[in-house]
């Protein structure tokens, strides 16, 4: 029987740069950077970037691809992404099942909209136009929510599940953003992840959220929440190759300790699937 | 809200405006118990204002410096409502300031603040260029064949100030107490602000060589057309072309030397 491949990974950030520079040894085997943050410059961060390309994977993770936008897709936009895409050769490219604001006013924000037939139509033709003109599937996020809509027609993650069945694209999986929102809106989280089929799981996300008045606000500032890793664990035993990892947006401490976050899961992982590959370190 | 374009619409409106608009107000399940759609709503919005202004404060470091935390963010909420991001790049957001600060009376106090917001955003821009050799030495120094290409320059961003702007942007370091003195009075200074190898490089230079780099980096002929019109029109003393070549070798600031057929 081959041992399953486990896959550990970070959010790429600034603040970490010159420690990476000094190419350390790390547990992880490739990281996620903002692709906006890479798209429009050739300074330091993209040295940086393909400095770390030479020794890990790289996921690229838009913020602004705005899937939901009624407005349809930017053209200039898909353009640069897909000119990092050929430069970089990232093995996920991903963005968020939102919107984040109009042609006129980008708002820059991962924003919730009501889950309609109408809705589903408008996500279904941007995802395969992206998809079509990157020429390669997409992996899509779901976020966040401080809201739901009385007009919504199906559940999140009904509505999920019919866009990646009639796209062909996968779910990153955040399992954060799933334990907040079900705490925010009252679902259980579990029962969102069952519903995922394990072969439409291509990333998984983990972060930590902030406590606000009688809700959970998506931060990415704090260490993974207890809650959380329960949901991991979930998800990873779907497929334990899936590639997993940790991002940490805000208050952001050193390297070390976002891969002891990363580590936590990398137990995780051991616990289920007994035998570890060597190449892991912990 | 008869569509998502509307639903899309009216949101972006409100968020953008804090005004509350019942139709969408009234579609909205807000997150937990206590609160209520308008703050859900409201959420977002203080996301939007707190993200822009934070892209602000990293572009204009300096201006944070002088104006302090209450009216610098006063100053990026106005902007932002006058000039909201039409970009998916976020590096790009605060192109505008320059003009902004121009129209600002209460600002008259800090007549310098203009020229530091184009310093910044120069900077910024200088920043995300790619690194950059520029051209040996060695291949300048047969002048005369070299005078027969056009001198291609690198990107430079050229700057003529009436302050001390690179005096005045090195403050920003500093705790304001540790500062007896803003040198504030005007002077002319002129800066090259270009990249090499992987740095940003600030060059302060005299007047007439700002002229000079100027005029060569817009000519598009040979190198000696432009010698021989400064000849000519007596425009440059040969110790002052002298110092321009100088400066363009020390500083690696020629890319290519194009000849023509």
């Amino acid at each position: 029987m081959n041992v399953p491949r486990c896959m550990p990974g970070m959010g790429l950030r600034t603040t970490h740069y010159s420690y990476l520079e000094s190419r350390p040894k790390t547990s992880l085997k490739w990281f996620e950077v903002v692709s906006e943050n890479y798209m429009d410059t050739r300074g330091r961060p993209f040295q940086i970037l393909n400095l770390i390309r030479e020794d890990y994977q790289i996921a690229l993770h838009g913020v602004s691809m705005s899937l939901a936008s009624a407005e349809g897709l930017s053209g200039e936009y898909l353009k640069n992404l897909k000119t990092l895409i050929e430069h970089i050769d990232p093995f996920i490219v991903s963005d968020h099942l939102c919107w984040s604001g109009r042609k006129s006013h980008n708002l820059h924000d991962l924003l919730p909209f009501p889950y309609t037939q109408e809705s589903l139509q408008i996500v279904v033709e941007n995802v395969l136009k992206a998809q079509d003109f990157l020429k390669r599937p997409l992996v899509i996020e779901n976020v966040s929510t401080y809201m739901t809509f009385e007009t919504s027609e199906m559940t999140e993650w009904e509505f999920l599940n019919q866009v990646l069945e009639r796209t062909g694209a996968s779910l990153l999986m955040d399992v954060n953003n799933v334990y907040v929102s079900s705490v925010n809106h009252g679902f259980s989280g579990h029962e969102f992840i069952d519903t995922i089929p394990h072969d439409k799981i291509s990333q998984i996300h983990l972060a930590g959220y902030t406590e606000r008045e009688d809700f959970l606000f998506d931060t990415h500032s704090r260490p993974v929440h207890d809650p959380v890793w329960p949901l991991f664990e979930q998800t990873i035993r779907k497929n334990p190759e899936t590639p997993f990892m940790v991002e940490w947006d805000e208050e952001i401490p050193e390297f070390s300790v976002v891969e002891e976050e990363v580590k936590k899961a990398i137990r995780i992982w051991q616990r289920n699937f007994s035998k570890v590959p060597n190449e892991v370190v912990l | 809200m008869r569509s998502l374009a509307e639903f899309q619409t009216v949101f972006a409106q409100q968020v953008l405006t804090g005004t509350p608009n019942t139709e969408l107000l009234g579609t909205i399940c807000p997150a937990g118990k206590t609160i209520g759609a308008a703050q859900a709503v409201e959420v977002h919005r203080e996301g939007y204002y707190a993200r822009m202004i934070e892209v602000l404060g990293d572009h204009f470091e300096s201006l944070w410096w002088f104006l302090g935390d209450e009216d610098f963010f006063q100053l990026c909420r106005d902007y932002i409502e006058a000039h909201p991001s039409q970009e998916y790049n976020l590096n790009s957001y605060g192109l505008k300031m320059v003009e902004f600060l121009n129209d600002r009376e209460e600002l008259k106090e800090f007549p310098f603040l203009s020229e530091l917001a184009q310093f910044e955003r120069a900077f910024i821009q200088c920043f995300h260029l790619p690194p950059r050799a520029g051209l040996k030495e060695e291949l300048l120094r047969s002048e005369e064949e070299s005078f027969m290409a056009h001198w291609k320059l690198a990107s430079i961003f050229f700057l003529d100030c009436q302050f001390d702007t690179y005096a005045l942007w090195n403050l920003r370091k500093l705790e304001h107490q540790k500062v007896d003195e803003i040198p504030d009075e005007t002077s002319p200074h002129f800066y090259l602000l270009f990249k090499k190898e992987n740095q940003v490089f600030i060059r302060e230079v005299d007047a007439r060589s700002f002229e000079l780099l100027c005029q060569i980096k817009k000519h598009s002929g040979p190198m000696i057309e432009l010698l021989e019109k400064w000849e000519v029109q007596k425009l440059a003393t040969p110790e002052q072309v002298s110092t321009v070549f100088s400066i363009l070798l020390s500083e690696s600031l020629v890319e290519e030397l194009i000849f023509q057929e």
